[in-house]
């Protein structure tokens, strides 16, 4: 029917045209034009970290739409070589600590953060770090923190000696650097400091002076069981409650609120049948949370020894406070980082190891949209822009 | 014949049996050499190196320097203390044959005359207290009564 | 059932159109039928450890009975807790970095047991820097590996410290001696 109908209108429109004129040309576009994002991104926004695996000198944050099928990437940031990044909606601000050579891949070495503006995603300044040593890992959040209501940075330094540069990023300017032996990764901890897991199994909590120096620390033995419950090292956050995942699957939060890192009561991802050998989390940034304070926990059933960045097929939405399961969401596939979205219908992102990502309704476990590959070839960190 | 052979045996493998026994002696507090050498490789060559010459820049050189330490005020708690000793995922005795197996192993000549080994006891005291953010100037504080310029 | 198969169909033509990771489909698959456990960081193995792949490479043998294996897959004994691309991929061998490239002093070590001879190796897994990421034959495997805090085994670390670049190429697996206890 439709098919008539087309040839029909084409057959009048070509005997129409024949006739008369034909329609005028498309019109003329102006140039230069370049694109421009809202200011605040909208809840179904996420930014993708792009390590980039085959040129890791070239790494990336994406900047994606989840809800938007047909052009989900949105423009890019830069974010090189072994880069830590972040984001302060308040500030309308990303921030990427980043490493660059003079000869790209030999020369002198410089560091820095640079701060971009979140509606231009133009670079708007930058503060260089001193001594070349920021600390380069597969991405972390713990190697890059915004702290004091996001007026200052942590940068983590490693060399292999461990110490962490405070920066002001209003003056742009370093502040400081506190030595942090046998310790590593922070986490932003009260009004102006941050916690850290050391190699003793121990946490360490320091709180800055209005300068950046040490003004207090203190220390919590026995939190991480560095042998038998090592914890992933990507927390889901609650509020100021980072929830972190062991490779057994035991979850332990950390109230971080106050001047000192407050351990919670721990809780368990616990269990399901099919387990070969047995069910255990798996992937890079295997946690999420939502705006209700569930945990979601990427989970593989081939845990073992070793498997702990292998990936996983499902997420379990666990209640940490009543210690309970509640649902698992079948991800139809191997993924390895997930995230949660603040939209009021929230949703599940996945990202797979060749850079698909996929959208499932986060309580139903629906599969949504599936973005493809469209972003990022390897998206290891996903931060929801709300 | 076979008493001379049995006696050639011996002159041979005396020498051998006693120096291994003078070998064991010669490392004192350190019961098994070859396991803390293999500790060493796991726990602290990455960084310190195979030579224990560690890296100017980045990482403390054992070699010629870690036994200057025991000769200064705090310097014997201090090696211990350090996180890469304290925290090291080793039990009391195998961390103190491996301290005594480095401080021999790396820098004998500046090892203080009546060198007394670390006992496994003398470790669970001191890495129960593993310095922190203290290091730094603990370290410098000793360096400077060490006399050196690091 | 159906609703997976047709899913299952659209990413297997998705990959197939988009990317030129061979074993890639062979690791969705294992993991849909439940074999799990594949590498997941970015892609899977080495190609030459799935047989008969697409654009599966020749093995690289050591010629050496006591030292069995293709050095070029993923499931080379050496290659436990190796986080990176194979040096032997790249130009270079299981202990030497390629041409072009320096070797970082400072490493982290770990051990492996070698089947052939029962022994539990210590590994350095030294990386080769001032050059971009090699690309070839990414492997990582994590058995023993732990979190950050303890620097000796863990292998997310770049590597490339005390080089004058810290720019990663590729990973080597030189034996530096045998450990008594396997840990």
């Amino acid at each position: 029917m439709r098919i008539t109908a087309l040839v029909l209108s084409l057959l009048l429109g070509a005997s129409a045209v024949s006739a008369q004129s034909p329609p005028p040309p498309l019109p003329e576009e102006a140039l230069p034009s370049v694109g421009r994002l809202p200011a605040d991104y909208p809840a179904s926004w996420v930014l993708v970290h792009d390590f980039r695996f085959l040129s890791i000198l070239d790494g990336r944050v994406a900047v994606v739409d989840t809800a938007d099928g047909v052009r989900p990437l949105k423009g890019l940031v830069r974010a090189a070589q072994f880069a830590s990044m972040q984001y302060s909606r308040g500030r309308r601000e990303i921030f990427t600590a980043e490493t660059f050579y003079s000869r790209l891949t030999r020369g002198e070495r410089t560091d820095a953060i640079t701060i971009w503006d979140t509606a231009t995603l133009e670079p708007k300044g930058e503060i260089v770090l001193p001594g070349g040593k920021r600390q380069q890992t597969v991405s972390y959040v713990g190697q890059f923190q915004l702290i004091n209501g996001d007026r200052w940075a942590l940068v983590t330094n490693f060399t292999p000696a461990q110490s962490v540069t405070v920066v002001d990023l209003d003056a742009r300017r370093v502040l400081g650097e506190v030595d942090l032996p046998g310790c590593a990764h922070v986490f932003a901890t009260g009004p102006r400091g941050f916690s850290s897991f050391c190699a003793d199994g121990s946490m360490i909590s320091v709180q800055l002076d209005d300068k950046g120096a040490v003004v207090s620390s203190a220390t919590l033995a026995r939190v991480q069981d560095l042998d038998n419950q090592p914890l992933f090292g990507n927390p889901a956050m609650v509020g100021r409650t980072a929830w972190f995942v062991s490779y057994k699957g035991q979850l332990k939060g950390f109230d971080l609120s106050g001047p000192v890192a407050r351990p919670l009561t721990p809780a368990s991802v616990g269990t399901a049948p099919g387990g070969a050998p047995e069910w255990r989390p798996g992937g890079w940034q295997v946690m999420a949370s939502d705006a209700a304070g569930l945990l979601y926990v990427l989970m593989s059933p081939a845990g073992r020894e070793g498997s702990h960045k292998d990936g996983g097929t499902e997420v379990w939405v666990v209640d940490p406070v009543r210690n309970q399961q509640l649902r698992r969401i079948d991800l139809k596939g191997v993924a390895g980082s997930i995230t949660v979205t603040r939209e009021a219908t929230p949703h599940l992102v996945v990202a797979r190891a060749d850079g698909q990502i996929d959208l499932f309704d986060a309580a139903s476990g629906q599969l949504v949209r599936q973005l493809g590959a469209t972003a990022a070839m390897s998206p290891l960190i996903m931060v929801p822009a709300q | 014949m076979i008493r001379l052979g049995a006696l050639a045996l011996l002159l041979v493998a005396g020498p051998m049996l006693a120096a291994t026994g003078a070998q064991a002696q010669a490392m004192a507090g350190v019961p098994d050499p070859a396991q803390a050498r293999v500790d060493y490789m796991l726990k602290c060559q990455g960084c310190h190196q195979p030579d224990g010459a560690g890296n100017a820049i980045n990482t403390p050189p054992l070699a010629g320097t870690v036994a200057r330490f025991l000769t200064a005020p705090g310097g014997r708690q201090f090696v211990a203390r350090v996180p890469g000793v304290a925290m090291v995922d080793l039990d009391d005795v195998r961390l103190a044959q491996l301290l005594n197996w480095t401080l021999q192993r790396f820098d004998a000549s500046h090892l203080p005359a009546g060198f007394t080994p670390y006992t496994p006891a003398e470790i669970a005291t001191l890495r129960r207290q593993p310095l922190r953010l203290d290091r730094a100037a603990v370290r410098a504080a000793l360096m400077q009564h060490i006399g050196k310029d690091r | 059932m159906s609703g997976i198969d047709r899913l299952t169909e659209r990413f297997a033509r998705r990959l197939a159109r988009g990317t030129s990771r061979r074993s890639v489909l062979a690791v969705l698959g294992a993991a849909i039928t439940g074999a799990g456990g594949f590498p997941l960081l970015p892609v899977a193995r080495a190609a030459s450890s799935a047989p008969g792949a697409p654009g599966s490479r020749p093995p690289m043998l050591s010629g050496n009975p006591q030292d069995p294996g293709d050095q070029a897959s993923c499931d080379y004994w050496r290659y436990c807790a190796i986080d990176g691309f194979l040096c032997t991929c790249c130009g270079g061998t299981v202990n030497s970095c390629p041409p072009g490239t320096e070797m970082s002093p400072i490493t982290w070590i770990g051990t492996c047991i070698n089947a052939a001879d029962g022994r539990a190796y210590v590994i350095s897994y030294n990386d080769c820097c001032g050059v971009s990421s090699c690309g070839q034959c990414f492997c990582n495997r994590n058995e023993g590996d732990r979190p950050q805090a303890r620097p000796q085994s863990n292998n997310d670390y770049n590597w490339c410290l005390g080089t004058q670049s810290s720019i990663y190429n590729c990973s080597v697996a030189a034996i530096v001696g045998v450990a008594d206890k396997a840990k």
